[in-house]
């Protein structure tokens, strides 16, 4: 049993500090990939203990909201369109979630949506029923959750409470991203940043599906896993710094290539170690004002960045 | 003396369970059977009807009351009223009478007591002797010949008795014995099967032994404190009953008496002779039983009986007494055996008279029939308007192809659609059909193959609501009729959807699903307990934001604070 294990079968005896030792633990030991149910399972209580996302009457809820079917026939189509191709290469991913349960979970999701716009102290931030990314956003979670209902409470917890911005209808919390992109790209490196903006490539061309989709649009998959494991423990906002990290990579290939664009369209696979101590390593570069706004902007949709 | 009878017939007659039926209607056949050869006039089952009546047998009782076989009688006097009673009686009536029999059955012991003590005392006395045994020998034959096979085996048996007589009769009480209950009448267990009156009256007899254990036990069982007057009584009978037994030493002598008790007293209603005393022993015992069939349930009561029939069968089974007791069981081909509307007619060995209770049946299968094929109702439906309303080519349009009209519109089963009778219009969804039809299609198979009873009720509405308007629709009510089919169709695709299988999951699934959370809770519960004091995460109960992001945002300083922290250093 690794220390992770051993730490969140025992009750914390002081919640913010044990839950500070478990982010500790996931920074420096991590939870392996593995195959084993068993591994899934702790992958999945690390996340909703990180995320403090109770799964209590989780399955409940899910079935009720699956009761009602399926959403309006132009959420349904746009949602069916996008699960067809959801890791379409993927044969591991293929194998352990099936299209319908990403299907569900958005109808699920949609369904949910609505209700609650009809509480308005619930939707301060008007998240979308469905805007294309959720499924590659929700991909991970069922890939790593034992159950549909926990991975659906998961992904309701990471779209209503962690990343709400960028699901709003003008995509504002990623549009604000991609601008810190920009802005920590320059800050990194200047000269990658230089010859991207010369190029006319902006971050809203290169970056948005790996900030809407907080990096789970790279492959392959369970390297995406481990990013997201560090994201849940010190936040998702690291995602920019990741996105920085895969730019600084492959810099060079960028500034030996004739067709950036084309390069920069999907980022090659990576290695979730490398990237997260690039990204961590950016952390001191960053100012604390941007670092603020990294971490602010998943959450307050009125931020405006020049 | 007249009172007496009465209740007596009403209490018998209640008996629904066949047991009890089987073990009560056989005990007064031989009865009847022997008193009509000693009649001369053979009892048939018309004969035998009639004779019910209380006076007949109050005759015949009192005629009978001094000879042995009086309780005989008296038991059939009972059994000939219950019979008569059972005819007349209605179905509602059964739980009274039945609760009411137990106090029979008490009337029945102690008649038997009373009369056993005369008997044990007439035996010697000569006459009455003599008379009974020239009864035996005339119908011994008889009963013969009915005879089973089992008969010739018990016969060595009771070779070893002395009197002829005595074999005799055994024969033909085994003889009948052995047409009701075929194998009961080697083993002796036979007195298990026997009825609960008989029960006691073994009981009683057995405990011939010790008198003061009979008395206690009877008085447990039966009668309890009430009977207590009844007491002396009862010493007296058991005393004769023991006196007798030692006397005879075999267990014949008595056996033969009862026998010749029982052959006799045929058209006898002891009843009436021994009425008054009955009247007095019993009413004691009859509020008591009556209070305790209020309370309890046939089986629990008869549960409670089988017990003791067991001890007392072992007990008796070295006394005569109990064997003829067996006898009284049979029935007789001639015996009419009738419970409320019902009879049982012995050559089928089924019970007849109910027949017409499975009409019901058949025209539930019919009902049925109709349900399922929708057509022919629709089709009778509007057969019948068609002949009020519509014009003979109508008709036999419609007739000749068998097609459901309703109004002026024809089911086109091809295509599952209504369409005009006339089907000169223009189908104005022509150009719609290509998107639509494919789900219209899928779910109308699926109803057609599912139960149809939706899309019926569905339809039926229109139907009846037409029918009730006694009007035909005009042009103008079909295209809403149309247009409520259409909108149907639109919306099918909707259901269509909700029978998806995406959204239709599996019990397996479901269960996997509980599972999981419930995993989890048992692993990770205490890490939510100080959530809901702190944060809450529930989407529903979410009270600010503002507070949550900050409290959140704490955490995503963390990695800064470590990087800021190992940079300074």
């Amino acid at each position: 049993m690794t220390s992770i294990e051993d730490l969140i079968s025992n009750p914390p005896l002081l919640l913010h500090s044990s839950l500070s030792q478990l982010r500790y633990l996931i920074l420096s030991e991590g939870l392996p990939i593995s195959e084993d149910k068993q591994q899934e399972r702790t992958r999945c209580y690390v996340w909703t203990v990180l995320s403090q996302t109770s799964m209590e009457v989780s399955t409940q809820r899910y079935l009720a909201l699956l009761k009602l079917g399926p959403p309006s026939m132009t959420i349904y189509q746009k949602i069916k369109n996008d699960t067809s191709r959801t890791f379409q290469t993927d044969p591991n991913f293929r194998n352990r979630v099936s299209e319908d349960s990403l299907i569900r979970c958005l109808s699920c999701f949609a369904w949910q949506t609505q209700q609650r716009r009809q509480k308005p102290h619930l939707s301060h931030i008007p998240v979308s029923t469905y805007v294309q990314g959720m499924n590659v956003l929700l991909a991970p979670l069922l890939y790593s959750c034992p159950s549909e209902p926990m991975a659906y409470q998961l992904f309701t917890k990471v779209c209503y409470e962690i990343i709400p911005t960028y699901l709003t209808k003008n995509l504002n919390g990623a549009q604000n991203g991609a601008k810190l992109l920009d802005i920590s790209l320059r800050i990194i490196d200047p000269k990658l940043s230089k010859f991207l903006s010369d190029n006319l490539l902006t971050a809203e061309i290169y970056g948005m599906p790996s900030i809407l989709t907080l990096s789970s649009c790279n492959k392959p998959l369970d390297q995406v896993i481990k990013l997201w494991d560090f994201m849940f423990a010190y936040g998702f906002h690291m995602n920019i710094l990741f996105v920085v990290a895969f730019l600084v990579k492959m810099r060079s290939k960028v500034f030996k290539s004739d067709s950036p664009v084309n390069l920069l369209r999907q980022f090659p696979d990576f290695d979730a170690d490398e990237i997260i101590r690039l990204g961590v390593g950016f952390i001191a570069k960053i100012p604390t004002q941007i670092y603020d706004l990294l971490v602010d902007h998943l959450t307050d949709p009125d931020i405006y960045i020049p | 003396m007249s009172s007496r009878p009465l209740t007596l017939n009403g209490l018998e007659e209640p008996e629904t369970s066949f047991e009890e039926l089987n073990t009560t209607l056989p005990r007064f056949q031989p009865h009847e059977t022997s008193p009509s050869r000693d009649n001369a006039p053979p009892l048939s089952t018309s004969t035998y009807i009639p004779t019910p009546s209380s006076v007949g047998t109050s005759d015949t009782g009192t005629i009978f009351s001094n000879s042995a076989g009086a309780f005989w009688s008296d038991k059939q006097g009972d059994n000939d009223q219950d019979m008569e009673v059972d005819q007349d009686d209605e179905f509602l009536n059964d739980f009274q009478e039945f609760q009411n029999k137990k106090d029979n059955f008490d009337d029945a012991i102690k008649t038997n007591f009373h009369l056993r003590n005369r008997c044990g005392t007439t035996p010697f006395k000569g006459e009455a002797l003599v008379e009974e045994f020239d009864r035996r020998l005339n119908f011994d034959e008889k009963p013969r010949l009915k005879q089973p096979r089992s008969m010739m085996e018990l016969k060595p048996k009771r070779i070893l008795s002395n009197s002829v007589s005595s074999r005799n009769l055994w024969a033909g009480n085994s003889v009948r014995f052995k047409k009701s209950l075929p194998n009961l009448a080697l083993v002796r267990p036979v007195i298990q099967e026997e009825e609960e009156e008989e029960q006691r009256r073994l009981d009683h007899e057995d405990d011939n032994d010790t008198q003061d254990t009979i008395l206690a036990k009877f008085s447990s069982d039966d009668e309890g404190e009430s009977l207590t007057g009844f007491e002396k009584l009862e010493d007296e009978s058991l005393d004769e009953t023991f006196l007798l037994n030692h006397k005879e030493g075999l267990d014949q002598p008595p056996f033969l008496k009862k026998n010749s008790a029982s052959s006799l007293p045929l058209k006898i209603s002891p009843t009436q002779y021994d009425i008054i005393k009955h009247d007095e022993l019993l009413t004691p015992g009859l509020h008591r039983r009556e209070r305790e069939w209020n309370t309890q349930q046939e089986l629990d009561s008869f549960k409670e009986e089988r017990p003791m029939r067991h001890r007392s069968s072992q007990n008796v089974q070295l006394n005569g007494p109990a064997k003829i007791k067996t006898i009284k069981q049979q029935i007789d081909h001639n015996t009419p055996i009738k419970k409320g509307s019902m009879v049982y007619n012995p050559k089928s060995m089924r019970w007849e008279g109910n027949e017409n209770v499975l009409n019901r049946f058949s025209d539930v299968d019919t009902a049925n029939r109709k349900a399922l094929l929708i057509k022919n109702k629709l089709q009778r439906n509007d057969y019948t308007k068609r002949q009020k309303k519509y014009s003979d080519l109508q008709n036999t349009r419609t007739t000749s192809r068998n097609q459901k009209v309703v109004g002026n519109m024809v089911l086109d089963e091809q295509n599952l659609r209504w369409v005009s009778v006339s089907e000169e219009e223009a189908d104005p969804f022509a150009g719609i059909p290509e998107i639509n039809l494919p789900p219209v299609k899928k779910t109308m198979k699926k109803r057609s193959s599912s139960p149809f009873l939706r899309s019926q009720s569905q339809l039926s509405p229109l139907l009846t609501s037409k029918g009730n308007n006694g009007v035909y629709q005009s042009a103008a009510a079909q295209a809403r009729l149309r247009k409520y089919h259409s909108m149907r169709t639109l919306n099918i695709p909707a259901d269509d959807l909700e029978l998806d299988p995406t959204f239709n999951l599996d019990s397996r699934t479901l269960e996997r699903f509980y599972h999981e959370e419930n995993r989890w809770s048992r692993k990770l519960a205490p890490w939510f307990i100080p959530r809901d004091e702190a944060i809450s995460v529930d989407e529903e109960t979410i009270m600010d934001e503002s507070t949550i992001n900050g409290k959140r945002k704490s955490y995503m300083y963390e990695i800064r604070n470590m990087v800021i922290n190992s940079t300074k250093d």
